[in-house]
């Protein structure tokens, strides 16, 4: 049981928070956007990294669970 | 890193296969097209610096035309002002000259016209004069004398003043 | 409403639904096995090494780069056309938004390492999403590639035919616990001998069920591409910032002089010399877990209801094909902007 809930929740505890972080990126880039039309192509290019940092948290998580999954936990068979 | 698939050797063809897409690509693709992309950019700016050289070309020479039609244009209408201006004396002088003429024809038309009216009065008057004789005498019939008769007539002619 | 079933609409609903129809009553996707390793296509060995399924897809997407960058070049013409109008376009955008971040020197520069991993990437990722790439393979029995070294052993499918074509559609073979346990034995021995374990001699064993091994998989679902790339960026970059700084580059790691406190400063240098090597892990396992989760994606869907239904998450997919393309190579990029620049308070611009 615990081999299929890990990987669960690993995966899905590690994504809330860079749930959030993309959410107020995305708002904060819209609302600059809609402030600012005419910086829209800079902004959104920003947008995009700020995004992909807070989405290598979610990674480290997919990461952990892809191991438990693939290679297994220690100590357990 | 075996149960996720790492080992070395894949590892390295994958590193060795990228590095030589990288170079094939920094050969063959780059070069030619960042050149050309430069090139053309280069042309770009240079036929919009001769296009801009043109432009002013073509303006000085139409404020040169424009100048000069300018000028062509105040000569032809100082031309047209001093020909008008002398068509202006010469009408006045032909009016002038007219006016003289019919002045003069109409003055010495009035002058005949007095003197022959002099002339036939004086003729009416002697006329006039010798048929009163005449009836006179063929009403008194040497009943008066030459004198008397004179004076009558005169006063006759004073009275009826045919002047 | 009434409007809603006539005409057009009327026969795209009819379409929809049988669709859905047949998909659920006559189209069975196996939900496949899920392997994390490229699968090693049996018999197939290039230099004495076994040829994976994504290393095939690897040399696929440098072809078709390659094949890209042939058209474009073939007849450089002042006026472009075709491919190499569209070259010139991709190539004439991204090296403005280089120029943007970097100054037009180091645009330049660095340009061709930017594109090269762009258009890589960007062909491995899509090449997924054409039809009979992840499906059409060899059967192999599940032994071959399913019992590993360590004795892990996972359920395989039936061989069946569908439509006429050799498939597996019937449902799971599931070994039983004793041809697990015999298994596992055979992988020991066979690792005790130093061998690579090619499944059991057992026929009983052999016959416990097979899989698909497909001749591509998406290359960037074989973690030996992600972090060989990796490798290359982050070892350009820290090339790339002792040409600019020579050996003060070195200082940001071992001897930064920022706040003017020791300590604190060489906390700091910890922390960048441990951010190299997790950007090594973040850059390869970003593009690894977005196409991975992106393939697997596709197949539940395809198993759920295999008309249809996955046809947004292809849409998707391309997106995600081109921006993690992007990412990887704009990161890249931005990472040897970053190592030009001392930061290790030396130089104060």
């Amino acid at each position: 049981m615990i081999e299929i809930l890990g990987p669960g929740l690993a995966i899905g505890l590690g994504a809330i928070g860079p749930g959030i972080g993309v959410g107020l990126l995305v708002m904060g880039a819209l609302q600059a956007i809609g402030r600012n039309p005419e910086a829209a192509g800079e902004i959104r290019t920003n947008m995009i990294l700020g995004i992909v940092f807070a989405e290598a948290i979610a990674i480290y998580a997919l990461v952990v669970a892809l191991l438990l999954i693939f290679v297994g936990a220690p100590g357990l068979s | 890193m075996n149960q996720l698939g790492v080992n070395g050797p894949f590892l390295l063809s994958q590193i060795i296969n990228f590095i030589i897409l990288l170079l094939l690509l920094k050969r063959f693709l780059y070069p030619p097209l960042m050149n050309m992309l430069d090139e053309r950019k280069q042309r770009i700016a240079d036929s919009l610096a001769a296009a801009e050289v043109a432009r002013k070309e073509a303006e000085e020479e139409r404020a040169r035309l424009m100048a000069q039609i300018e000028a062509e244009r105040a000569e032809a209408q100082k031309r047209i002002a001093e020909a008008s201006a002398q068509a202006e004396r010469v009408r006045a002088d032909i009016l002038a000259e007219a006016k003289r003429e019919a002045e003069e024809l109409k003055a010495r038309a009035i002058q005949e016209a007095e003197a022959e009216k002099q002339r036939i009065l004086a003729e009416a008057h002697k006329q006039i004069a010798e048929l009163t004789v005449l009836a006179t005498e063929r009403v008194v019939r040497h009943g008066l004398d030459e004198s008397l008769q004179h004076q009558l007539i005169e006063e006759f002619l004073s009275e009826t003043s045919l002047n | 409403m009434r409007k809603l079933f006539q005409g057009k609409n009327l026969v795209i609903i009819i379409a929809v639904l049988a669709a859905i129809i047949v998909s659920v009553l006559f189209i069975k996707v196996p939900m496949p096995t899920i392997s994390l390793p490229a699968e090693k296509i049996p018999g197939w060995y290039l230099f004495g090494m076994p040829v994976t399924n994504t290393f095939l897809a690897t040399i696929l997407a440098d072809l078709t780069v390659l094949f890209l960058a042939f058209l474009a070049v073939r007849k450089v013409q002042e006026v472009p056309s075709g491919m190499q109008n569209l070259m010139e376009w991709v190539f004439e955008t991204f090296e403005g938004m280089l120029t943007d971040i970097a100054g037009k020197e180091k645009a330049r520069r660095w340009f061709p390492m930017f594109m090269t991993i762009l258009l890589f990437l960007l062909f491995a990722n899509w090449w997924e999403l054409v039809p009979g790439f992840d499906s059409i393979g060899v059967f192999e029995p599940l032994e071959v590639a399913y019992v590993n070294s360590d004795g892990t052993i996972r359920n395989g499918w039936e061989k069946g035919t569908f439509l006429g074509l050799p498939s597996i559609v019937k449902k799971p073979v599931v070994l039983t616990e004793e041809q697990q346990a015999r298994a596992r034995e055979d992988a020991e021995a066979y690792e005790k001998k130093g061998k690579e374990y090619h499944g059991p001699k057992d026929p009983e064993l052999a016959s416990g069920g097979y899989i698909l091994i497909p001749f591509f998989r998406a290359a960037a679902t074989d973690l030996n591409l992600t972090i060989g790339l990796a490798l290359i960026s982050v070892i350009l970059t820290q090339i790339i910032g002792m040409q600019f700084l020579g050996a003060k580059y070195w200082r940001r790691f071992f001897n930064p002089v920022i706040t003017g406190s020791k300590p604190i400063d060489i906390f700091v240098g910890l922390l960048e010399l441990v951010s190299e090597f997790a950007k090594i892990i973040s850059f390869s396992f970003r593009l690894f877990g977005n196409i991975f989760a992106g393939q697997v994606l596709l197949f539940v869907m395809a198993f759920l209801l295999a008309l249809l239904l996955p046809l947004p998450f292809f849409g998707l997919e391309m997106f995600v094909g081109f921006m993690q393309a992007f990412v990887f190579a704009i990161l890249t990029f931005i990472f040897f902007e970053a190592a030009t620049h001392s930061h290790a308070g030396d130089e104060h611009h």
